[in-house]
């Protein structure tokens, strides 16, 4: 009799090659390695990486050649170069790369995180993390804490160069300040400030990222935001001078103490003080109230992205 | 025709608690409006090839997607290896345990092949080390991929993506694979790869589910399937068991005059094992006795003799008379009531029209 259908294979005759290791780890070892794998993510995309990296070393050349320019073409008035050679020299010229980041480091970083976060919707390779056993709120948390270190680590770039620039430039001019402890410091939670405003924007990216499951929408939701902000505190700030102010008149004007950006740049400037004054103090805010409002702004981000996140289906 | 039977408890015999590996009570989504899924009692067991059928739209990716924690049910109870996929721990060290295809293989397309299952190993918990970098370049060479392992995914074809996946669904030793339309994208070579790969699973003691349209496929390869239709499940259990109420004999008369009189004489014969027969039409190109008038009876094929010899004496002689078997895909078709005139290579060549009296399922939920 002809057999209709193969008999099954034996069990040993079936390939099993070499066993698969044990799932290990509890929830933190996992979220380490998701963290990892955001970054290796990040790296992975090496085109991105190498032209916004580009981008960014190329504007800040830009910036110290033309401070270079300005204090060459100043030869004739010494007293108009000597701001202009503090600006070079060391530590200033750590605030101005702090300050050339905080502008175009952000966007590098809301791009970054938008490409990050979106990109996971638009290939569609949330499901594959999901579908084996990685937690919602591990995924969120994975993917904050990798901006976080690409903050650091793109401001710290940033700084150091600031860095480099001004020591070549104590030496050639014979100006500046020699390090400190203190004045180490001081260096350390500037770079912390400056990474955190960075982040917070980014964190916008992620949030919108999140909602929208959309690289475009992420990249485009902090620059909107950004715009708006700095048109909102510009007309809101005219309410200050109003010239007799009552209750209405004085909640408006306070409305930019509480924007994102007013806050991020006061802890900017509060980390610049001493023993170097890296920046001016022009707002009073202060460090509880600036550091509170941005807390509660970066929670606000990653909590909300996470509840949508949890609740709804994985859909592309 | 292959015949595959339940290798299982026997028919009817609850199975053991620990035996059941998914099971689902009252499982419903909504999207808005539309029901996808509704009210689904489903229950696979250790060691099944289980298949859900249905037509495009039917719910059946939308049920593995809630199995899978991808999508989040309306309503219903899951369970995975006795675990509540509801609770988060749990939900997780399921998920662990099980390897899944849904809808297109998706990865990292930037990445390449290797890359890919380094991650699907990460998260399913694996420790990166060069153990699990053996079990990736084994599971890529099973999938017939080591040799494009280092390209990127984006340069793989579509069946080079589809065995990706598989490749991915293989990768941690799952005691559950999940496949949705896993033949999809794939060559006629990749097909029967796929299926003895699917035989090799089973034979190892891995539950496999999977979704297919494929049915010729899925009675070579599957004991057990469930069929819904519209969100709701329409039948449920042993292929051999579902399909033994399709099994028959076909008799042949020249006349629509003598297949009537035929039918008349068994239903006044009242015989306890033909308890049913129906008028079926000749699918075109297929045997047709002369005139083209058939008869199914709902008898054991060992009565056809008895039948034969029946109606010889009633005067009223078949042209001929011939086993009938119902395929999965007549049944399914029969169920779903898209009889359209589909057919494939394994089908038999009769297309029912109507039964008579007998229901179509026996043993399954209906």
């Amino acid at each position: 009799m002809t057999p209709l259908s193969p008999a099954p294979a034996p069990v040993s005759a079936v390939p099993i090659g070499p066993s698969a290791p044990k799932a290990s780890g509890g929830w933190a070892t996992q979220l380490a390695r998701l963290v990892r794998w955001e970054l290796f993510l990040a790296w992975r995309r090496r085109g991105m990486i190498i032209t916004l990296s580009a981008l960014l070393l190329v504007g800040y050349a830009i910036v110290e050649l033309f401070t270079w320019l300005s204090w060459v073409g100043l030869s004739d008035y010494p007293e108009a170069q000597d701001p202009i050679a503090t600006l070079l020299t060391f530590p200033a010229s750590i605030s101005t790369a702090g300050q050339y980041f905080g502008v175009v480091g952000t966007l590098f970083l809301i791009v970054l995180a938008g490409a990050l976060v979106g990109s996971e919707y638009s290939f569609g390779t949330h499901r594959l993390s999901l579908a084996r056993g990685v937690g919602r709120g591990q995924l969120v948390a994975a993917q904050v804490i990798a901006v976080a270190i690409l903050a650091l680590i793109a401001s710290g770039a940033t700084l150091l160069l600031g860095s480099i620039v001004g020591a070549f430039g104590s030496v050639a001019l014979g100006a500046g300040a020699a390090p400190s402890v203190s004045g180490i410091g001081e260096l350390l939670v500037y770079w912390l400030a400056v990474a955190l405003n960075a982040f917070a924007y980014a964190l916008i990216a992620l949030w919108i990222g999140t909602l929208g499951r959309s690289v475009a929408g992420a990249i485009a939701g902090p620059l909107v935001y950004i715009f708006v902000e700095v048109v909102a505190t510009s007309l809101l700030g005219i309410f200050k001078f109003a010239p007799r102010p009552d209750a209405l008149t004085r909640f408006i004007s306070s409305i930019p103490d509480y924007l994102l950006g007013a806050n991020a740049s006061e802890v900017v400037q509060l980390s610049g003080q001493a023993p170097y004054r890296l920046l001016e103090h022009t707002r009073q805010l202060g460090w509880a109230h600036s550091l509170i409002v941005v807390a509660v702004y970066c929670a606000l981000f990653i909590v909300s992205a996470y509840l949508v996140f949890r609740g709804r289906d994985a859909r592309e | 025709m292959v015949s595959v039977m339940a290798h299982d408890a026997p028919a009817g015999a609850p199975p053991a608690q620990s035996d059941v590996i998914i099971q689902t009570q009252g499982l419903t989504k909504r999207f808005g409006a539309r029901v996808a899924v509704d009210s689904l009692d489903l229950e696979v067991r250790r060691g099944d090839v289980f298949a859900l059928l249905g037509p495009n739209g039917s719910g059946k990716t939308t049920t593995l997607r809630m199995l899978l924690g991808l999508n989040w049910p309306t309503a219903g109870v899951i369970r995975i290896f006795g675990a509540d996929m509801m609770n988060g721990s749990a939900r997780q060290a399921a998920l662990r345990r099980i390897g899944s295809v849904v809808e297109q293989p998706t990865f990292y397309p930037y990445l390449n092949g290797f890359e890919n299952l380094r991650g699907v190993a990460l998260f399913a918990g694996l420790p990166q080390d060069t153990a699990t970098d053996a079990r990736i370049r084994w599971t890529l060479e099973t999938v017939g991929l080591l040799p494009r392992a280092d390209d990127a995914y984006r340069k793989y074809s579509l069946g080079m993506k589809q065995r990706l996946g598989v490749a991915a669904a293989l990768l941690t030793e799952p005691d559950l694979v999940i496949l949705d339309e896993p033949t999809n994208g794939l060559d006629p070579i990749g097909i029967t790869e796929m299926r003895g790969l699917i035989s090799a699973l089973r034979a190892r003691g891995i539950t496999v589910m999977l979704s297919t349209h494929q049915l010729y496929e899925a009675q070579q390869v599957c004991n057990r399937v469930a069929v819904l239709q519209s969100g709701k499940l329409v039948a449920q259990g042993a292929v051999g068991e579902l399909l033994s109420a399709g099994r028959g004999v076909l008799l042949g008369f020249p006349t629509e005059d003598g297949a009537y009189r035929a039918a008349q004489a068994l239903q006044e014969a009242n015989l306890p094992w033909a308890p049913s027969g129906s008028y079926v039409r000749p699918e075109p190109g297929t045997w047709t006795p002369p005139g083209g008038w058939l008869l199914l009876v709902s008898a054991p094929h060992e009565r056809a003799a008895e039948l034969n010899a029946l109606l010889t004496r009633a005067d009223l002689p078949p042209a001929e008379v011939r086993h009938y078997e119902v395929s999965l895909e007549q049944y399914f078709l029969t169920l779903t009531g898209a009889s359209g005139g589909a057919s494939s290579a394994g089908a038999p060549a009769y297309q029912i029209e109507a039964f008579v009296s007998a229901p179509v399922a026996q043993g399954g939920q209906s």
